[in-house]
């Protein structure tokens, strides 16, 4: 039997060190991505009409609707299919893109679950509740959060990039039933406004703002993976130093 | 209907949010920066002489 070994023999050693690069992490691509941000923002809360029924409250989408399309569909689709990859070509290149792209999926998660409650006091009446939509989205932020964990806690480097991507790949399966649970039970989330297959159901002043917090969310995104992408090959070249192999 | 301390407070939150991840990623860097220095630097501690 195939046994794995989570510590005790300690660390194989990393199989290929790259060269470390004299880049900085937060590049300019942060820099345009913080730029449109802001502008996004400022377009949002001062420049877009306020929906009649809900009132100022319905801002919130853009910031809230955004984060899910770049945290879930974006996020963690690119942890699966990293993952995928890696468990075909065995790259540990591909791991480090499945390990900063689960970190930045978590932390646009972490906004979706903060944005929402917000949005649902003053709309729902409620902070919470426990429907599919919501609760398959708290779940997909533990098994995140549990995935960072299980890389902390892994130090063979071969195993905790094969756990790490069985793992990623399950909580990527997660990312469908979230998108689909709005159809299949009942719920208090609305139906997609947006992804859907027919038009947006929203004024152009409102879907442009839209457009827009989407493409400067995913630039941030973009800029976070490839700056964390970074610390993980400094780290991986320092542990391979240390190690003496380079 | 005057709802917009909501959005102003999902707007904070998703900023302060980015924020500490952006400032995590560049504490971390620095970190391994340092560490990376002190794997150059000499194990006397002093200059490298020449010779």
């Amino acid at each position: 039997m195939r046994s794995t070994v989570i510590s005790d023999a300690g660390p194989a050693p990393l199989a290929a060190a790259p060269a470390a690069p004299d880049r900085p992490t937060l590049d300019w691509l942060f820099g345009v991505a913080v730029v449109a941000v802001v502008a996004t923002f400022v377009r949002a809360i001062f420049f877009t009409p306020i929906e009649a029924m809900q009132g100022p409250a319905q801002k919130i989408l853009y910031v809230h609707a955004s984060a899910a399309f770049v945290g879930l569909y974006l996020g963690f689709g690119l942890v699966a299919v990293a993952s995928v990859l890696y468990l075909w070509l065995k790259d540990e290149k591909l791991d480090r893109v499945a390990e900063s792209a689960a970190e930045v999926g978590v932390v646009f998660t972490t906004v979706v679950l903060v944005t929402g409650p917000l949005w649902g006091k003053p709309v729902w009446g409620t902070w919470w509740t426990w429907d599919a939509r919501l609760t398959l989205t708290l779940f997909l932020w533990f098994v995140g959060v549990g995935y960072l964990i299980l890389r902390g806690a892994v130090e063979d480097h071969g195993t905790r990039a094969r756990f790490s991507a069985v793992l990623g790949i399950l909580a990527a399966l997660l990312v469908p039933f979230i998108h689909l649970s709005v159809y299949l039970f009942r719920t208090l989330h609305p139906m997609p406004i947006v992804l859907k297959p027919s038009a947006p159901s929203m004024p152009r002043e409102m879907t442009v703002t839209f457009v827009l917090a989407f493409l400067s969310f995913t630039l941030l995104f973009a800029a976070f993976v490839r700056a964390r992408y970074r610390i993980a090959v400094r780290r991986d070249t320092l542990l391979a130093q240390e190690e003496g192999l380079v | 209907m005057d709802n917009a301390v909501y959005y102003k407070a999902a707007y904070s939150a998703a900023a302060l949010v980015y924020a500490a991840y952006a400032v995590s990623l560049w504490w971390r860097d620095r970190a391994l920066s340092r560490r990376a220095a002190a794997l150059r630097r000499p194990a006397n501690g002093g200059s490298p002489r020449a010779g």
